[in-house]
């Protein structure tokens, strides 16, 4: 319940300040993306479940906001969260370098897919373009900004998620470890 | 690897994945296959974001405004200065310009002419968020249905064409503005009357155009000519400055011309914008 209260603070605060603040201070008519920083973490501190879920609610939010078709960022950010929850047995407190690694080229992946989807089945095949104009200044203003960014989730995540792990029922990944030592072969 | 241990209820998350994976799926097929059926989750959705960002947004410019008092005041002296001087030069030009506006308005009635710009009602309104992939250009206003916004309705700011509105929720309506890759607007060329379709394209954003297409390959067209929207446009109100033409160049097949379009708005500095309260459809019935 908790951790359900703080992943849905985190996803509406950083929906907010991505369409409000970050885009009065866009850079290169880019905007960093706040909540693939949340989906990122969600799935590298925690588990695959957990990325996963919190990356289908950053993708639906997105989704919602856009007007488009519902869904589609919803299953990109939810497979992004899925895969950087594959990582989380690496996951160290304040380690900064590896999660920004995975923020980058999730990122990159993320653009690549409204690419394809939003551009490439138009026919659009002007890559090279995107490129340098969208993909790179997106993916640095980004990753400039998750140093700071996924310190304070980072930070919220060891103060009350990691401690309350005990007695959740969601998933996490020392409940998990917790599992497998009471019922060895289960 | 932690990510080999099987989770509490005895399902491996790769299953679960792959249920959601599907249940994405569904949910992109169904909503393009009935784009409306989503629409009350949507709107509930956004109804209850729209407050929040409005907050923001006001907490945002009363910042600005205080940081802009704080502003130089040589700076205002120089221009309050400079202002004066072309305020004596232009009310010079006023005065030759209502002597002929008199005569204009003389042959007029002699002409019976109606009025040539056509005056639409307008009601102003403030951005409040926007999209941030950085790959579509859309926007929120805080104005929706219950000011009487509608699906369809033109947006100006600057005495230009911003674009139009997509979708309508309570307190709030969604703008895709015509430099959005998806907008296409039919438009006519001042002068030549030559029509064409502008549209908007992300390659060009960055250089600060959008681009015209489908000039017929005869067209007279020069650079910094002015492109207004057209009496053909199903949706645009006819009339509406769009932007000043530049690089006219004939397409490879030689059968059309395009050009790029500098838009008259700023749109990386838009902040208040006027929205048009009347319908397309409406203007042609009467």
């Amino acid at each position: 319940m908790l951790a359900f209260l703080v992943f849905t603070i985190e996803i509406l605060v950083s929906y907010l300040l991505q369409s409000t603040v970050f885009s009065a201070l866009s850079i290169a008519n880019t905007v960093p993306d706040l909540l693939l920083i949340v989906a990122v973490a969600a799935g590298y501190q925690n588990s695959r479940l957990r990325g996963m879920t919190v990356g289908f609610f950053c993708g639906l939010i997105i989704d919602v906001g856009t007007g488009g078709i519902l869904g589609v960022y919803a299953l990109f950010y939810m497979l992004i969260g899925y895969l950087c929850g594959h990582f989380s047995s690496f996951y160290v407190q304040r380690d900064i370098f590896f999660p920004l690694m995975l923020v980058a080229f999730s990122e990159f992946a993320i653009c690549c897919a409204y690419y394809v989807f939003g551009f490439l089945i138009r026919g659009d095949l002007q890559l090279s373009e995107y490129l340098k104009s969208i993909f790179l200044p997106k993916i640095l203003y980004t990753v400039v900004v998750a140093t700071v960014y996924y310190l304070i989730l980072d930070l919220l995540y060891e103060r009350i998620l990691n401690r309350k792990a005990e007695d959740e029922s969601f998933l996490s990944p020392e409940s998990i470890l917790r599992e497998e030592g009471e019922n060895p072969g289960a | 690897m932690n990510s080999r241990k099987k989770p509490k209820y005895g399902i491996e998350p790769k299953y679960i994945l792959m249920l959601c994976v599907m249940l994405c799926l569904m949910l992109i097929l169904f909503s393009y296959r009935f784009p409306r059926f989503f629409d009350p989750v949507r709107k509930a959705m956004n109804t209850c974001l729209v407050p929040m960002q409005k907050g923001i947004h006001v907490v945002g410019t009363q910042i600005d405004d205080i940081s802009a008092k704080f502003d130089d005041i040589d700076a205002l002296r120089e221009e309050n200065e400079q202002l004066k001087r072309e305020l004596t030069e232009l009310r010079d030009r006023n005065e030759m310009l209502s002597q002929d506006l008199y005569d204009m308005e003389l042959y007029k009635q002699l002409l019976e002419l109606d009025k040539t710009y056509p005056e639409y009602a307008k009601v102003g309104a403030n951005i409040i968020a926007r999209d941030t992939s950085g790959f579509y250009a859309t926007f929120t206003i805080d104005k929706g249905s219950e000011n009487g916004m509608k699906v369809d309705m033109n947006v100006l700011a600057d005495n230009g064409l911003v674009g139009i509105i997509t979708e309508v929720g309570r307190n709030y309506s969604i703008v895709r503005s015509i430099i959005d890759d998806y907008s296409y607007v039919s438009a006519t060329i001042m002068k030549t009357g030559d029509s064409c379709v502008v549209c908007g394209s992300l390659a060009l954003l960055s250089k600060g155009f959008i681009k015209v297409r489908d000039i017929s390959a005869g067209s007279q067209a020069k650079n910094n000519y002015k492109v207004y929207t057209s009496e053909l446009s199903k949706k645009y109100l006819p009339g509406l400055l769009i932007g000043y033409l530049s690089n006219i160049t004939t397409e490879a097949d030689s059968m059309t011309k395009v050009a790029y379009l500098t838009p008259v708005v700023d749109f990386e500095h838009l902040s208040t914008v006027l929205v048009i309260t009347q319908l397309k459809e409406s203007v042609v019935k009467q």
